[in-house]
């Protein structure tokens, strides 16, 4: 028997409805994740673009060698 | 604090990790800046090269003269190469440009690779060039936006997964910061899905480079460059849209989400307005996007069940994506003042807003009894260029003005200019989708009026196509006011950049290294006391550890990515390769003859898809109009099927025995004397060019590799041997209805596209053949075994 017979015998009326509960199980879990994640870790990941330079050690230098302009 | 929880312990855990390792020694890093400034000075000037080439072909609809009669700058050669241009060329380096700038400083790490760095830039440019020559050429696969040829094809899949993805993932394996924040998940999903989306949709056979290694015979550069696909009629037509939709969800949509959620943050100086929303919006839109392809062929062949599933997904869209455009204006909160006076924010404002506007209007559009509407018509293109002008090219400018003056190290030369820019950006847009958006629901609306009697109000496809000419003047103005903008802009880069300094400063950044053996997230432990093991499993779960898990492991989370969007791929894509009867044959059908084929290999060359369908819908005013509705088993020899998306010409499904040979020949000589008001090109160089005889052996080769029953037409010489032998009947034909001598039509293109469209659709009424009948694909295909 091949996999076209197989799928070809299948009840695929409830597919979408399959689909559908899926996606929900799937947002549920995600939303449940997000909302017991702490304050104080959102608040970490949410500045993260505005820390490109905090939290390390800077130093500009105009350094004999440069770069070339590109 | 002994109250604390895990989390914000463990929070402090890598700040005091960080800390301990800067006493022992931390590595430093130098930003990769000069191939963020090579991607950014590519995003404007392929912008303005694709906007210059909307512009053209914008003029060639409303003054068809403005082709020439020159057939590389055809409408339907160049329409192709302005979509290629704006979403590959535009949108792409722009996204390249904004990847590369954030995932470094968002990482604390220089790019894994400057060798794949530059092999991307060039290997991309080289790609972009290789469109440029190609599809002006009429070498196309026919597909929209997929219409690059199989070299094409493997290069771009080489410099996607292997030079770009290669170089990302590198670049977050060794990175410094252990939160993967939000914009790099976009973008995994972006490499991941494009990836996935591109290999899919071409899988061919390379008919040209087939028949050279079979034969040894060289049929010239074009027919080398040619393939079929694998996928034909309505499955192809699946694929594509499950491509073409999904291309622009991860192509034009996560990428650009990735950089609103960094450069607006940025920007406006404050974070994001919910990080959390910003979680959501991202699992929700992955997870959705890929099912909604299906809404793009709603009346069509495709089983309604495949549709109505699109159409669903596509509504709940909405919320994610709407989420996602009130998550970036309320980023704003607190900075509305500054709107007013920064060019930068007034471009992310109304860039979101149109975020807001497409996103909203997509689902409607997907919505059947609105499609019915506005399927075929100008809307869907009204509805595509707010996207992209207001969406992806705001976006663009927006982010381009913030970073080029950093990146050149100087402040911008003129904060005036680019809020000239906005303002002839914005007026320029408007006045573009509000034409075009009018010409559309006009169009739509006079194809299905009819008068008291039953009868078509507009029965001439001509009247619905003069009518709109003013409103195509309009967009010309719009079109040319946005190229004016972005002119401004590079001239404003251009000066800016020569303001730099002498030699670039690089900082340099130091930071400690992860941690190889991090334990910041030791295992939940159950909170609950005297229950089941299951008990203390879902506590353990619902702590929601694992989510967190996922936010710093890379490989894991693309997996997840990949796992995500190939659910609704299956479920949708499956039972249409699978189940037979979702394509019921037709005995009647049979594959097109040698020159035909040839025939239709021009048509496709020409992208006559671009401005005419070949499916009629199951409407009244469809059925009267071109005749009985299209079915499914009348395209399984259609590689690539030719559904086409819009009707800037009638539908063509059953143009076959319509009008006569001498009506197309003279019609291709010249639209508007045959059909006064047209605005089809004219097509000269079809009466002249010589049909490339030699290939079409090749060409049904190919096809019968597919599982075409073609007989022994595969034998050597066969196939030519028919096409010419048709090829005179029909120039004979041609000349007994007052053409030309036979002489000099019979081995011309214009015959071979004649021979192909007298064919289409009229094998619904013909007679089965007397042999045994093929009568399911699957038989179709094993006729040839």
């Amino acid at each position: 028997m091949r996999l076209t017979d197989i799928v070809s015998n299948m009840d695929l009326d409830t597919y979408p409805i399959i689909g559908l509960v899926l996606f929900l199980v799937a947002f549920a879990i995600i939303v449940w994740g997000v909302l017991k994640t702490p304050k104080s870790m959102i608040q970490h990941q949410a500045h993260l673009p505005l820390e490109d330079d905090f939290g390390i050690q800077t130093e500009s230098t105009n350094k004999s060698k440069g770069v070339s302009h590109g | 604090m002994p109250n604390q929880t895990h989390s914000e312990h463990n929070w402090r855990i890598t700040v005091s990790d960080q800390a301990q390792v800067s006493r022992d020694g931390l590595e430093s890093f130098v930003y990769d800046d000069k191939i963020v400034r090579m991607f950014g000075w590519a995003t404007i000037i392929w912008g303005i090269v694709a906007f210059l080439v909307g512009v053209i072909i914008a003029i060639q609809m409303a003054f068809p003269a403005a082709g020439f009669g020159i057939e590389f700058l055809s409408f339907g050669r160049l329409r192709p190469l302005h979509t290629n241009a704006a979403i590959f060329a535009f949108a792409g380096n722009a996204v390249f440009a904004g990847i590369y700038y954030s995932t470094q400083r968002l990482c604390k790490a220089r790019m894994f690779s400057d060798l794949l760095s530059r092999l991307h830039f060039w290997g991309w440019q080289l790609i972009i060039l290789s469109a440029a020559i190609t599809l002006p050429l009429g070498i196309t696969q026919g597909k929209e936006y997929a219409e690059l040829e199989w070299p094409i094809d493997l290069a771009i899949a080489v410099v996607w997964l292997v030079f770009f993805g290669g170089n990302f993932l590198g670049t977050l394996i060794k990175r410094r910061e252990r939160h993967l924040y939000v914009a790099l998940w976009f973008y995994i999903a972006t490499i991941v899905v494009v990836t996935v989306l591109h290999v899919f949709n071409n899988i061919w056979i390379p008919a040209g480079l087939v028949h050279l290694i079979k034969t040894g015979e060289f049929a010239g550069p074009t027919f080398l460059m040619k393939s079929y696909p694998v996928y034909a009629g309505v499955q192809d037509a699946l694929m594509q849209w499950w491509y073409g939709h999904n291309a622009v969800a991860f192509f034009l949509t996560t990428p650009f989400l990735g950089l609103m959620y960094y450069f607006m943050p940025k920007a406006a100086e404050r974070p994001v307005f919910s990080y959390k929303l910003s979680i959501i919006h991202f699992w929700s839109l992955v997870f959705i996007y890929i099912w909604a392809g299906p809404h793009h062929l709603h009346y069509t062949a495709l089983p309604e069940w495949a549709t109505t599933l699109g159409m669903v997904f596509s509504v709940m869209l909405w919320m994610p994506s709407w989420g996602g455009m009130i998550n970036g204006l309320l980023t704003l909160r607190g900075a509305w003042d500054r709107v007013a006076r920064d060019p930068i924010l007034k471009f992310f404002v109304v860039g979101v807003t149109f975020y807001g506007m497409s996103t909203f209007e997509g689902p409607l559009l997907s919505i059947k009894a609105v499609n019915s509407l506005s399927h075929y018509t100008d809307w869907t293109i009204a509805h595509v260029h707010s996207g992209v002008l207001g969406w992806n090219g705001f976006m663009t400018f927006g982010m381009l003005y913030w970073m080029m003056p950093r990146l050149f190290q100087t402040k911008l030369y003129s904060t005036k200019l680019a809020t000239t820019h906005f303002w002839i950006g914005t007026i320029g847009m408007v006045l573009y989708i509000l034409a075009i958006y009018t010409a559309g629901i006009t169009q739509g609306l006079m194809w299905r009026a009819w008068d008291e009697t039953g009868r078509l109000a507009y029965p001439d496809f001509i009247e619905t196509v003069t009518k709109l000419i003013p409103f195509y003047w309009i967009r010309v103005v719009g079109g040319l006011l946005y190229l004016t903008g972005a002119i401004l802009a590079l001239y404003n880069f251009y000066m800016t950049w020569r303001n730099r300094p002498e030699r670039y400063e690089e900082t340099v950044h130091y930071a400690a290294p992860l941690s190889a053996n991090y334990d910041g997230d030791p295992p939940a432990k159950s909170r609950l006391t005297a229950n089941a093991g299951f008990g203390h499993a879902g506590d353990k779960f619902l702590q929601g550890n694992w989510h967190r898990k996922w936010e710093r492991r890379p490989v894991r989370f693309s997996i997840y990515v990949l796992v995500a969007v190939s659910i609704g791929s299956l479920i949708e894509l499956l039972p249409m390769f699978l189940v037979s009867s979702n394509v019921p044959t037709i005995a009647s059908v049979q594959p097109y003859t040698p020159l035909e084929l040839a025939g239709r290999d021009i048509y496709i060359a020409e992208g006559c898809y671009n401005c005419h369908s070949q499916m009629i819908r199951p409407f009244y005013w469809e059925t009267k109009r071109y005749g009985d509705y299209s079915k499914p088993g009348e395209f399984i020899y259609d590689r690539p099927f030719q559904w086409g998306s819009r009707r800037i010409g009638p539908d063509l499904a059953r143009e076959g025995g319509r009008k006569s040979h001498l009506w197309h020949y003279e019609h291709f000589k010249s639209p508007a004397d045959v059909s006064p008001g047209s605005i089809m090109p004219r097509y000269p160089w079809l009466l002249s060019k010589p049909i490339n005889f030699p290939a079409i052996q090749g060409r049904v080769d190919a096809n019968a590799m597919l599982g075409v029953p073609y007989g022994d037409l595969v034998l050597d010489g066969a196939a030519e041997e028919h096409a010419q032998f048709q090829a005179a009947t029909i120039a004979a034909e041609l000349e007994e209805q007052g053409g030309p001598s036979m002489d000099q039509t019979a081995d011309k293109q214009v015959i071979a596209l004649i021979a192909y469209l007298q064919r289409l659709g009229t094998d619904l009424y013909k007679e089965a053949p007397a042999t045994k009948p093929v009568t399911t694909q699957e038989e179709a295909s094993h006729a040839t075994d």
